[in-house]
């Protein structure tokens, strides 16, 4: 029989200090959080970077876990500040006004619309505004309820709602 | 292509949005009666089915988590100075400021300029001011961010600016920050058009240039 051990319990022993304790909670953890920053970021070693800072925030921040939200949804909320961070860093790198916005079909995406259909759905979800590719993210791929991408995002449950349709109505204009 | 027309309701009065949905989150139709023999109905989801499907497929895709991450993290972890416990951060600490825009409204259009992208550019600035020796990165708060050093606070199309520096010994500091205040609020205007409505400079350390 094998014994699972609660996150919550892992989360005290880490509190206290024990990094072994931690190291499997990275290990339950790491693949939602790393998928979570793949899909934000459509960027493999972007997003390995995003999902290493989110563990350490987390283990810097981890006394200030108050078990109000589950230990995912917490995560899930440090990776996704994470992620909006590198996006907002890249609008320097693709020149200050002439951004995604200006022209969404221009810059690394581009190449992708020539790959197979995932790939160009991939590059549309690329093109979503952060504000709308976090709830669609968050939703489709992680299966997150309203409420907890609330949680996440600071939001209610109703303004998820909105957005996440607006989401998708502007991904199936692009992909169509 | 019936999502072509944005916002505008089928000709039968249904609004795409709702099938959408609809069809995304697997709910049963509003109306049943009316989808089951509606035509445009009937357009749009065959239309909607294929694409939201490859969404699911996506969703599918196996995502290999890179080997080396749960030892990176762990390396980094186990050589933290303070361990978490005794730091004592919050999570607000450790976020990176969300990302908020500065906002030019023009006659074409808006234009949005991420406050990281302004941070960069008064990284830049004040690293080339004469006098400036580095930006302090200290503090664990002020170590996670993409910019150390540098906060700015942006509202509508002003912006508010906070640097801790740390300077060359020998130049006079007031001189160099006054240089550093120039600089920085002229290429905010020339490389945004945003306009700087405060420059706050702390100094927080001195070096020796000739070592």
């Amino acid at each position: 029989m094998v014994l699972v051990v609660d996150d919550i319990h892992l989360v005290r022993a880490a509190q206290a200090g024990d990094t072994a304790a931690f190291e499997e909670l990275v290990r339950r953890h790491e693949l939602p959080v790393y998928r979570l920053a793949l899909r934000m970021l459509n960027d493999a070693s972007d997003a390995e970077d995003a999902a290493q800072e989110t563990f350490l925030a987390a283990w810097r921040a981890l006394a200030s876990f108050r078990a109000e939200s589950t230990l995912s949804t917490w995560l899930y909320r440090i990776a996704t500040n994470r992620c909006l961070a590198v996006l907002g860093a890249n609008e320097l790198r693709t020149g200050p006004l002439s951004g995604r916005e200006m022209d969404p079909r221009s810059g690394p995406e581009a190449a992708a619309l020539e790959g197979d259909a995932l790939d160009r759905l991939k590059a549309a979800i690329a093109r979503l505004t952060p504000e709308q590719r976090v709830p669609l993210v968050l939703r489709e791929f992680e299966g997150l309820a309203y409420e907890e991408i609330g949680e996440v995002l600071d939001l209610t449950p109703g303004a998820v709602k909105g957005r996440l349709h607006r989401a998708r109505l502007e991904l199936l204009k692009d992909a169509a | 292509m019936t999502l072509a027309h944005d916002g505008e309701p089928l000709p039968c009065g249904v609004d795409v949005g709702l099938l959408v949905d609809q069809v995304a989150e697997g709910l049963p139709p509003v109306d049943p009666e009316h989808q089951a023999t509606c035509e445009f109905c009937q357009a749009a989801l065959a239309d909607l089915e294929p694409l939201w499907g490859q969404v699911r497929e996506l969703a599918r895709e196996d995502v290999v988590v890179p080997g080396r991450l749960l030892a990176t993290v762990m390396q980094a972890v186990r050589a933290e100075q303070i361990p978490g416990r005794a730091a004592g951060l919050s999570l607000r600490d450790v976020l990176p400021q969300l990302v908020s825009h500065a906002l030019l409204v023009g006659e074409r259009g808006t234009l949005r300029i991420s406050d990281s992208v302004i941070a960069q550019i008064l990284v830049r600035e004040a690293l080339a001011t004469p006098g400036v020796s580095a930006l302090d990165s200290g503090g664990v708060r002020s170590m996670l961010r993409a910019t150390p050093g540098v906060e700015v606070t942006v509202d509508g199309s002003r912006v508010a600016v906070r640097l801790r520096l740390v300077v060359d010994l020998g130049l006079p500091i007031p001189e160099v920050l006054r240089a550093v205040r120039l600089r920085a609020a002229k290429a905010v205007r020339v490389m945004t058009g945003l306009e700087t409505s405060a420059i706050d400079i702390t100094v927080t350390d001195v070096r020796d240039s000739d070592h």
